[in-house]
């Protein structure tokens, strides 16, 4: 008789199923078959969820798609996402704005995807790029991934980010690029414009009252910007001159009690200035008071429309004037605050 | 090396194709070999201390089994010895700077200054689990309930088992050690049963726990700044990560040893669906809570000493089970409050009526040995199935008002179980005793309860819709056994693996986070 383990809780090894116990051909065949199964519902799951992918109207899905005619163009992270409004965007200024910024989108990546942009859709007018992304290195694996099929630049670059997950996702589990809340989003996306993104909520005023910035988050500003991000930075003014596109670069506005207690902000602001030799228009002290913020360092609704108001006329002269965007003659001097 | 990493499936592998080659002490060698290799591979230095502790309790092991068979009493000074050296090595690493923080602390509170001087002391990992493994081989030796165990090999083997070893279940040598006396025999069978039970269990752990864990993250690390709902919604999603991080884990480490022909005890079993707190402990960390009743509460006297003594056996036991998990007041305090809700329960009724105890992954169900139907075999031990019916309203005499009103009870003290559940994960979770009560004030004030103000709205979405996915799948295996639909149509076996495979793939979280328990 065999030798098996039986538990004082009566429990054996091989009896819940109580299959047979010897692997044997059939066995081998029932692996088989689960192995071309699951092959089969991955494919058709990756297949179909590719399909709702480029039918969304998620920001990045429209860019993919092609033939949009946009006036002005954003790029930025959260800041640029809660910075621009477009829907009251477009109306003031009188042409489609669409905004790309993502959470958390680096510069890198906004060069990529810019890349995409002109191959796929006419060249904007204006680019705006909210520059305070260029303290953010790492490429965005989510957009990576889940539009790896639909352009080469982003394939290559997700491979070199992740060779591992790429070759599981290419190889293996091709429904695994789908992972993460950004699919949820393009889910959520799939019949609206994703373009109403904007937080409107406020903070609390007493957190914003007594808030002051952590110690980590005042010494990352004293940090310089890594010399491959300005490289990138003068890519994509090389890259707009070479369209004819006009390119500005801006800084949102932060909660008062937090710029005010940035050390190395300046300084970060110099930087790209003397890198790419454009002058960046610095928001962020424009707007005094806590009620247009919805946290330390994002605006709310409201304060865009206070924002909006204060520089209407110049985002128009960003558009009328040709000479915006283009590089200064010569070093820049950035006064001091 | 996390089980939801590439390296420990290669490791794994490696480890099952030597496994079944072997025999005997070989079999057993080349397991104590892979749990150090598995166990260093986090900090190699801790060995010594894993190699010390089984060391320490198999000589104890041998001496109090050498008095017991002269008859003397000095088993008693061995036990302690046994007992005060495995909490030695666990107060020292775990609990030494506490003390003297908190002795400083309480020292200034009075006025007076000392300076006790903390050290730079690394938490072993699974230190917790493997000591009170450890120390139940001694315990159970010196109450004459197991035999000793010579072999030095297969006792090393029992304390540092790579599946259990950093994060549980806690395994009884009554139940372990003999398994490992026998060779098991592999079997086609038991390796898809293992195979279920751990894509179960990375479902809990890589797809629910994972994808709440940024949701938590940001309640907790800026609790000041967050609104009342989205609190709420933290507190909601760290109880179901926790469950799902700890449960997850403790599936994949029983499916792993049952696919290598070993048996471990089910660990969790539908926690959050108790109706009593005495319920809950009887579905949460069942391990640990048995190892606390058997070792802890009825050694105390258990509740045989009058009701005073009760209250505080309890009370006792749960800060101690508290203290367990970590060496902080947030954890003493989650164990008072645990404590507490027993003694009110206590104090407030007498036996409450539970719902029954089974579970897809439940390693215990019994089979018949001449391969009766199981569900006939359960249907004769439990003729009343299912919710209604473990309350007594399964009678068609019942009226359907009667039957409902009864759930609808049942239900309410469900709730209510999980909402002071919830209250006690509170302080869990939090940093420190002041931001657990900030948060629960806030929670109760209530004064933004607009969901326009929570952060991370889709990641929230995705947590409430998995939490929901959970909670109805458990409802649903108390109606229906996985392993009985399995029996029946095979095909089924593998259409789960397949559902849990695209799970995985598609709402899986793999951002390397690390199982909570292992802190503990």
């Amino acid at each position: 008789m065999k030798a098996r383990m039986k538990t004082d809780t009566g429990c054996e090894a091989g009896e819940l199923l109580g299959w047979p116990e010897k692997f044997g051909r059939r066995q081998g065949a029932a692996v088989l078959v689960f192995i071309i199964a699951f092959v089969i519902c991955d494919r058709g799951l990756a297949w179909g969820l590719e399909k709702m992918l480029l039918s969304s109207r998620f920001r990045y899905s429209e860019l993919y798609r092609g033939n949009n005619r946009h006036g002005v163009l954003i790029f930025g992270n959260s800041r640029g996402v809660n910075g621009f409004y477009s829907p009251d965007l477009s109306r003031e200024l009188g042409v489609p704005v669409y905004n790309m910024s993502y959470n958390g989108l680096s510069i890198g990546m906004a060069e990529l995807l810019l890349l995409d942009y002109l191959e796929r859709n006419p060249a904007p007018k204006l680019v705006i790029l909210e520059v305070t992304n260029l303290r953010s290195e790492e490429l965005n694996g989510d957009i990576l991934q889940l539009y790896a099929t639909c352009s080469n630049r982003l394939a290559a670059a997700w491979i070199e980010q992740a060779p591992l997950l790429a070759w599981i996702q290419q190889y293996v589990a091709q429904s695994h690029r789908f992972a993460g809340e950004f699919f949820l989003r393009v889910l959520h996306y799939r019949q609206i414009s994703d373009q109403n993104w904007i937080n409107r909520y406020q903070i609390d005023p007493a957190f914003a009252e007594n808030y002051r910035p952590s110690e980590a988050v005042r010494q990352g500003w004293h940090a310089p910007i890594p010399g491959r991000q300005l490289e990138i930075l003068r890519r994509i003014r090389d890259l707009c001159i070479s369209k004819n596109i006009a390119l500005q670069l801006v800084v949102t506005p932060y909660l008062p009690n937090h710029i005010a207690h940035l050390g190395g902000y300046q300084r970060f602001l110099e930087q790209i200035e003397m890198s790419s030799g454009m002058p960046v228009t610095d928001w962020s002290f424009a707007l005094n008071s806590n009620h247009h913020f919805c946290n330390p360092t994002h605006m709310n609704l409201d304060g865009f429309r206070v924002l909006l108001q204060l520089n209407l006329e110049e985002m128009k002269a960003w558009l009328e004037d040709s000479s915006v965007g283009k590089p200064l003659d010569g070093n820049v001097a950035r006064q001091p605050l | 090396m996390l089980f939801n990493s590439l390296i420990f499936w290669g490791f794994f592998v490696i480890f099952a194709f030597g496994f079944w080659n072997l025999k005997g002490n070989c079999r057993n060698f080349w397991s104590l070999i892979a749990s150090y290799i598995f166990y260093g591979w986090w900090d190699w230095r801790f060995l010594g201390l894993i190699a010390l502790l089984t060391g320490l309790n198999y000589w104890f092991g041998l001496e109090i089994a050498k008095q017991q068979e002269k008859g003397s009493l000095r088993s008693r000074r061995w036990i302690t010895a046994s007992v005060l050296s495995s909490l030695g090595i666990l107060g020292f690493f775990k609990y030494f700077n506490f003390f003297v923080e908190s002795a400083e602390n309480l020292l200034a509170a009075v006025g007076m200054s000392a300076d006790g001087g903390t050290l730079n002391i690394i938490l072993p990992v699974g230190i917790s689990f493997y000591t009170f493994q450890a120390m139940s081989y001694t315990l159970d030796l010196y109450r004459r309930e197991i035999e000793v165990e010579r072999s030095i090999l297969r006792f090393a083997t029992f304390v540092a088992f790579f599946p259990q070893l950093v994060a549980g279940p806690i395994v009884r040598a009554a139940e372990f050690l003999p398994q490992l006396r026998r060779d098991s025999v592999f079997s086609w069978s038991a390796q898809v049963e293992g195979a279920c039970v751990v894509a179960w269990g990375m479902v809990l752990k890589v797809v629910l726990a994972d994808s709440l864990a940024p949701v938590v993250d940001t309640r907790f690390s800026i609790p000041e700044a967050i609104t009342a709902l989205s609190l709420l919604i933290g507190v909601l999603c760290y109880a179901f990560q926790i469950y799902g991080d700890f449960a997850g884990y403790s599936l994949m480490a029983i499916g792993f040893a049952h696919s290598l022909g070993y048996q471990f005890n089910r660990n969790f079993d539908r926690p959050y669906f108790a109706v009593d707190f005495s319920d809950f402990w009887r579905r949460w960390h069942i391990s640990l809570s048995s190892w606390l009743r058997d070792y802890l509460y009825i050694p105390l006297g258990g509740n045989r000493k009058g009701p005073v003594r009760t209250y505080i056996n309890l009370l006792l036991t749960m800060l101690l089970g508290g203290l367990w998990h970590g060496a902080a007041w947030t954890f003493i305090i989650w164990g008072g409050l645990h404590g507490l809700y027993l003694c009110c329960q206590r104090a407030l009724s007498g036996t409450s009526k539970r719902l029954p105890i089974t579970h897809p992954s439940d390693m215990q169900l019994r089979l018949s040995s001449d391969g009766e139907d199981v569900r006939k075999v359960r249907d004769a031990a439990n003729p009343k199935r299912g919710l209604g019916a473990e309350s007594g309203v399964a009678d068609g005499r019942s009226s359907f008002v009667a039957r409902f009103a009864k759930n609808f009870l049942l239900l309410l003290r469900i709730m209510l179980v999980f909402v002071l559940v919830c209250v006690a994960w509170i302080f869990f979770r939090a940093r420190s005793v002041d931001e657990g009560w900030l948060i629960l004030q806030r929670i109760v004030a209530a004064e933004d309860m607009s969901f326009a103000a929570v952060e991370q709205k889709f990641q929230v979405l995705k947590a409430l819709g998995l939490i929901i996915a959970i909670v109805v799948v458990e409802a649903i295996s108390f109606r229906v056994s996985f392993w009985e639909v399995g029996r029946r149509w095979p095909v089924t076996v593998g259409l789960f693996l397949i559902m849990c495979l695209l799970a995985i793939s598609v709402l899986g979280n793999f951002t390397g986070n690390a199982f909570v328990y292992f802190q503990f």
